[in-house]
């Protein structure tokens, strides 16, 4: 019985490798951002990011964190980066001052990733094309240009020194037989830093360009002043999302919630074009308890048949937003361990102490 | 009004503003050589320690490249308040050192006897303190660098005594915050700290019912702060002409020192365990064989009137003053 499921394994592999792989390989799957390395703090837990790019770089060293050194030179046409009120990285990495960061501030690094939630992805270089925005606290906004930091990942990078919400976004286009995908995405982030001064609203028609926008957004309530967790969630948190296309909310649309390990959980939007997930909990303690986070996704999409008589046929509006979820320190904390350490402890040394006064007091014989 | 009820209403207030200072948007810094705790959210003011170690975990081209000008400005500020006050924050000010004076009384309300360190222990264990402080330079050191060629330790070894410090779980409860009383099992190391702390946090409580400041004899701090022993704005001196050897400062002194009492050539007496509580000038008898310097100036010195005062008993008559035998001739 077991040799005959391991066959049966071995055969839906093998279909899986050389059939449904290569037909899947058409559909170019969900865009969403991940967080990158220099979003991850010295010292503050985990590492992850870091070591799967192996750059070093931390967003709480003081100066400004550029490609290792061993990164590869890039190209001329991607080493551009707008840095028009001079907040965006510049090509001239290394000539430029270094950033003053406040000590739990981190720039906004995101490594762009194209494929499936929970299963294969890759960062190649065709998002190079990707388009993507960061919209500041202080109301200013802007384009980022992706650019090849390491040989396998194409990030965007923007040193965020202001305190407050950032929201980036990014997107992505394909189009693969009949069949247009735009792919969109969007990720928030908060961090300390100079308080903004509204600025004037740049011009933004370049960064809204791309109709229709098809976006998941984070509706979780602001921490307000606690910036130490702020992009931080929980299992056991609640996740109210709200979808929307060309800004508007979009009703009674399927929305899918994927965990690390590929739990899916789907949901239909209400009227307001909102659904409210609950993080559960993933199976973070396999071998030993740890408190790194994993990926969940929230995904939809929507199939349409094409506008124009001309080009695919049908349009394929993909969105995604990726968020870190961390283990719920309820699994590695207990109070009623600690209390009871606590207790135990002032018995034993309350009961040694009595006996040893007995004992003192005792006469001698 | 006996000075260690001056002192009790001087901790009190002390321990109020420390530990719900910052509601009224009240704060000293976090670089007060006290314990007060940093994990108490509406404090008024943080021990030293805590952004010690962190800094210490920086790795050394760090520390004393981009963070060497914060460091020394928290390294003056300790400086600045060791100078000043010295021993003083131990026995005036500490919020832990009240919470065992609190203990102690707690005690004696309900007529429970003391204890004492036999001489030998109190000496076998001195060096605790020191190695204590040794450590919680040395660990922080092992997390942003590789001594001695040794792998780096992990972030779980982040700030070492303030993970094993009593004040961690007992003065955040005062702000209703019981989030420090628990076991972590994330981590062997985050499973032994929480351990111990819990440990520690019993024997504080019922060492310090029975046994007057016995934490303060094991606290790093002190070892500290025993750098300004000699320099210190305030003092404590004594005559040793004027001292008897009675024994009631030694006797009266929390911390059990036996030199106050035993040692007539020393002028200055603050020495390692000394909390500056002034017990001792207080119950001496002697006129000026003791007195607390602010400056080098005397600002309160043991006097026999003052000493009878405060027994109630009346003061000495002069010579000439005694009633004469009406009998007599």
């Amino acid at each position: 019985m077991i040799k005959r499921t391991r066959y049966l394994k071995g055969i839906l592999c093998c279909l899986y490798i050389f059939l449904i792989a290569p037909l899947a390989a058409a559909d170019p799957g969900y865009l969403w951002l991940e967080a990158g390395p220099q979003m991850r703090r010295m010292g503050g837990g985990d590492s992850e990011g870091a070591m799967q790019s192996g750059n070093t770089n931390s967003g709480m060293a003081h100066g400004r964190p550029v490609a290792g050194p061993n990164a590869p030179p890039r190209p001329a046409s991607h080493a551009r980066q707008v840095s028009a009120d001079g907040h965006g990285a510049s090509d001239t990495q290394s000539k430029s001052p270094p950033e003053k960061r406040a000590a739990m501030s981190h720039p906004a690094h995101y490594t762009l990733r194209l494929g499936w939630p929970a299963a294969a992805s890759a960062s190649c270089e065709t998002l190079l094309t990707a388009e993507a925005s960061i919209l500041r606290p202080d109301g200013s906004a802007q384009k980022l240009i992706p650019h090849l930091e390491t040989p396998e990942a194409v990030r965007i990078r923007d040193a965020a020194l202001i305190q407050g919400r950032y929201v980036i976004s990014a997107s992505f286009d394909q189009t693969t037989g009949d069949t247009h995908y735009r792919l969109f995405t969007q990720a928030t982030m908060r961090n300390t830093g100079e308080k903004p001064q509204r600025h004037p609203l740049p011009d933004q028609k370049d960064i809204h360009t791309r109709v229709p926008r098809f976006l998941i957004e984070d509706l979780s309530p602001d921490p307000g002043k606690n910036f130490a967790r702020v992009h931080r969630k929980y299992t056991g948190d609640k996740l109210p999302v709200r979808l929307l296309l060309s800004e508007a909310p979009v009703a009674n649309q399927p929305v899918t919630l994927t965990t690390a390990s590929g739990w899916r959980q789907t949901l239909t939007t209400d009227e307001k074009g909102e659904a409210t997930f609950a993080l559960i909990k993933e199976s973070f303690h396999d071998n030993e308890i740890n408190k790194r986070p994993v990926t969940y996704f929230v995904t939809s999409e929507i199939r349409r048949p094409a506008h124009s008589r001309q080009g695919p046929r049908g349009e394929v509006l993909r969105s995604t937003l990726a968020l870190l979820v961390y283990p719920s320190p309820l699994d590695w904390e207990s109070r009623s361990a600690g209390l009871y350490a606590l207790f135990l402890a002032m018995a034993a040394i309350g009961v040694v102490t009595a006996i040893r006064r007995r004992q003192r007091k005792r006469p001698c014989a | 009004m006996r000075i260690d009820r001056i002192r009790l209403i001087v901790q009190a207030f002390c321990f109020v503003f420390l530990i719900y200072g910052g509601i009224l948007g009240f704060s000293i810094g976090n670089a007060v050589p006290t314990m007060a705790c940093i994990y108490a959210e509406d404090r008024g003011g943080a021990c030293f320690l805590y952004p010690f170690q962190r800094f210490m975990s920086l790795p050394l081209s760090t520390l004393i490249g981009a963070t060497i000008l914060p460091f020394l400005i928290y390294l003056g500020t300790f400086f600045l308040w060791g100078l000043v006050f010295g021993k003083a924050f131990c026995g005036w000010i500490c919020p832990l050192g009240f919470l065992q004076d609190l203990l102690t009384r707690a005690r004696q309300f309900l007529g429970i006897d003391g204890a004492r360190f036999r001489w030998a222990s109190r000496e076998r264990f001195q060096w605790v303190k020191y190695a204590l402080l040794a450590l919680l330079i040395l660990i922080p050191m092992g997390i942003g660098n590789s001594l001695g060629g040794l792998p780096k330790l992990s972030g779980d070894w982040a700030v070492p005594f303030c993970q094993i410090c009593p004040g961690k779980p007992l003065l955040p409860l005062f702000s209703g915050d019981t989030s420090h009383l628990l076991i972590d099992f994330s981590s062997p190391v985050k499973l032994a700290l929480t351990s111990l702390l819990m440990f520690l946090t019993g024997v504080f409580l019922i060492g310090g019912f029975v046994k007057r400041r016995w934490f303060c004899l094991y606290c790093p701090m002190a070892a500290l702060l025993s750098l300004f022993d000699r320099i210190g704005f305030v003092g404590l001196k004594k005559k040793g002409e004027a001292c008897t050897r009675c024994g009631n400062c030694y006797r009266a002194c929390p911390m059990e020192i036996r030199e106050i009492a035993d040692e007539r050539d020393r002028k200055h007496m603050v020495t390692q365990d000394c909390i500056l509580c002034m017990r001792c000038v207080e119950v001496c008898p002697e006129n000026k064989a003791l007195s607390a310097t602010l400056l080098g100036f005397p600002v309160f010195s043991a006097s026999a009137a003052g000493f009878l005062k405060r027994q109630g008993c009346a003061p000495p008559l002069p010579i000439e003053d005694f009633p004469h035998d009406s009998n007599s001739n």
